[in-house]
């Protein structure tokens, strides 16, 4: 194996949103062996990159793709590549179909969260993804284009919000549900598999060499092009359906690290 | 005996004073132990994000290397941003605690960081989590296939004592309960302490832990008094602390921790 890629939330990191010793030891013995190591997430990429300075793996975990496939960053040399964003056009759409809903809108870069209201998931995102709060009616943000945008509500509302989605007509943005309370939309024309794709094609490292990790709906598309997709035990059927292999453990008993022991002589 | 290579500290009663402060005198002498090269803890009830906050607010969160969270079930590597669990609530546990739970008509919520999960969405459920800052999700225990760290068998109305000693009845080897609050009661794995906290906290730094000196003040902190190298007791502890340390220094509100550091400095690797 040459590269091996971590979704975060469900994946490398526990139902306490953190990353466990063991998975962190585990990686940095996989370094060891010399394989390469990136992760791709739904996060901001700034927010990965400090994760991976916190937890010490820098020049270890040296591939990100973040907000779900939107920015993809080599952190060897230096610059983040901006694919494709979601035009105003269908974030204006988007953002009038739920208007009237039992929910919050955010739009997000790099640096900030957009939101009308400081939430719970405004406090969390801040304080987890490290991105500072604009308060916002949206009138300007409405204007731009985005690299992410989320509808965030109560759990039990999550059904009606879904049902609403199936409203929305903007061609270019596709949803996802998240979360058991999120619904996150990107630009159609960008996901996690092809962000992986590009980084991989840079540094000349082909797919069957490529593992990756994921247990949610947005890990599909990373699951199709890599030539080891692995579903966490945690994952939702559909991701488990198009893995290549299960893990015996779930994200919050240590299913990567576990995982990546049993197999250590294949890697 | 052996040098002090880590201090932990309870944190109400002892690293804080009545009014909820770290006093000047307190980071001063910490930040000089820091100096040192000796390893600083916390010892709390709170889990990594809300003791993160927490240390935040109170402007000490640049002293702390390591804490042992939810008084012993998360081990908290603040330089990593890394955690570790002792011992979790299995789901067969879990299943058997709905049990009696239901039997009193309580409510039941565990909660994760980034989740709180209920039976029902009441009262006690809608403010545990403004204070904990995390959205709520009705949740049905008796399907569990989960691990929880803790439990909490809560009311709006306070429990009888006859309640309270059916709910005793879940103290046994294999898991631990006890009384937070007259409608509160609050299940964990039996063997979760913060001294067992400590102990998995000391393998994990490859510390003995006579290596460690503790600051405590009362019920939960009696073990790791106990265990530890040294146990320090606040004069404003209880009996039972008082008589199980080492070492009585004075109250939180006296500044005890850096009266006894200051005076016994020899100790420190």
């Amino acid at each position: 194996m040459k590269v091996i890629f971590f979704d975060l939330d469900g994946t490398l990191l526990n139902e306490d949103s953190i990353i466990t010793e063991t998975n962190r030891q585990c990686l940095m013995r996989v370094h060891q062996k010399g394989i390469k190591m990136g992760i791709a997430s739904g996060r901001p990429i700034s927010t990965i990159e400090k994760k991976i300075e916190e937890w010490g793996m820098e020049g270890i975990i040296t591939l990100a793709v973040g907000m779900n496939g939107s920015h993809i960053k080599n952190l060897e040399n230096g610059t983040l590549e901006e694919l494709s964003l979601m035009p105003s056009e269908g974030i204006c759409q988007l953002f009038d179909l739920y208007d009237d809903y039992p929910c919050e809108f955010m739009v997000c870069d790099e640096n900030h969260v957009y939101m009308k209201d400081y939430t719970f998931f405004t406090d969390w995102i801040c304080n987890n993804d490290y991105l500072t709060y604009v308060q916002t009616d949206f009138t300007v943000e409405r204007k731009k284009d985005w690299p992410k945008a989320c509808i965030i509500c109560e759990p039990e509302r999550l059904p009606q919000m879904v049902e609403n989605y199936k409203n929305f007509t903007y061609p270019d943005m596709i949803g996802n549900v998240a979360s058991d309370y999120t619904i996150e939309f990107t630009h159609r024309k960008i996901n996690k598999g092809i962000g992986i794709k590009k980084l991989c094609e840079e540094i000349h490292v082909s797919m069957d060499e490529v593992m990756a990790f994921g247990d949610a709906n947005n890990d599909l598309s990373m699951f199709e092009v890599v030539g080891h997709p692995i579903c966490m035990a945690n994952g939702t059927k559909e991701a488990k359906s198009l893995a290549k292999e299960i893990t015996k453990y779930d994200n919050t008993q240590d299913g990567v690290a576990k995982y990546l022991e049993e197999h250590w002589e294949e890697l | 005996m052996k040098k002090i290579k880590l201090i932990i500290f309870d944190m109400d009663g002892t690293l804080l004073t009545d009014d909820k402060r770290v006093t000047e005198a307190t980071k001063e002498i910490l930040r000089e132990v820091k100096k040192q090269g000796v390893l600083l803890g916390i010892a709390t009830g709170r889990a990594q994000f809300l003791l993160e906050r927490t240390l935040k607010e109170y402007q000490i969160d640049d002293l702390f290397d390591v804490a042992v969270g939810l008084n012993g079930v998360m081990i908290i590597d603040r330089n990593r941003k890394t955690v570790s669990y002792t011992h979790r609530l299995t789901s067969e546990m879990t299943r058997n605690i709905e049990k009696y739970a239901a039997k009193i008509d309580a409510n039941l919520i565990g909660y994760t960081q980034t989740c709180l999960y209920a039976k029902y969405d009441d009262e006690q459920a809608k403010s545990s989590s403004k204070r904990l800052r995390l959205p709520i999700q009705v949740y049905d225990f008796t399907k569990t296939d989960q691990q929880w760290d803790k439990l909490l068998v809560i009311r709006s109305h306070p429990f009888t004592t006859e309640e309270f000693a059916y709910l005793q009845a879940m103290d046994n080897d294999q898991y631990h309960g006890f009384e937070t609050d007259r409608n509160c009661f609050e299940v964990v794995d039996a063997r979760i302490s913060k001294a067992t906290g400590i102990q998995a906290l000391c393998e994990q730094l490859h510390l003995s832990v006579d290596e460690v000196l503790a600051f405590g003040d009362s019920g939960n902190d009696v073990e790791m008094l106990q265990m530890c190298g040294i146990g320090v007791c606040m004069g404003n502890g209880n009996e039972q602390a008082k008589q199980v340390a080492d070492a009585v220094t004075l109250s939180n509100e006296e500044d005890g921790i850096a009266a006894y550091l200051k005076q016994n400095w020899e100790i420190l690797a």
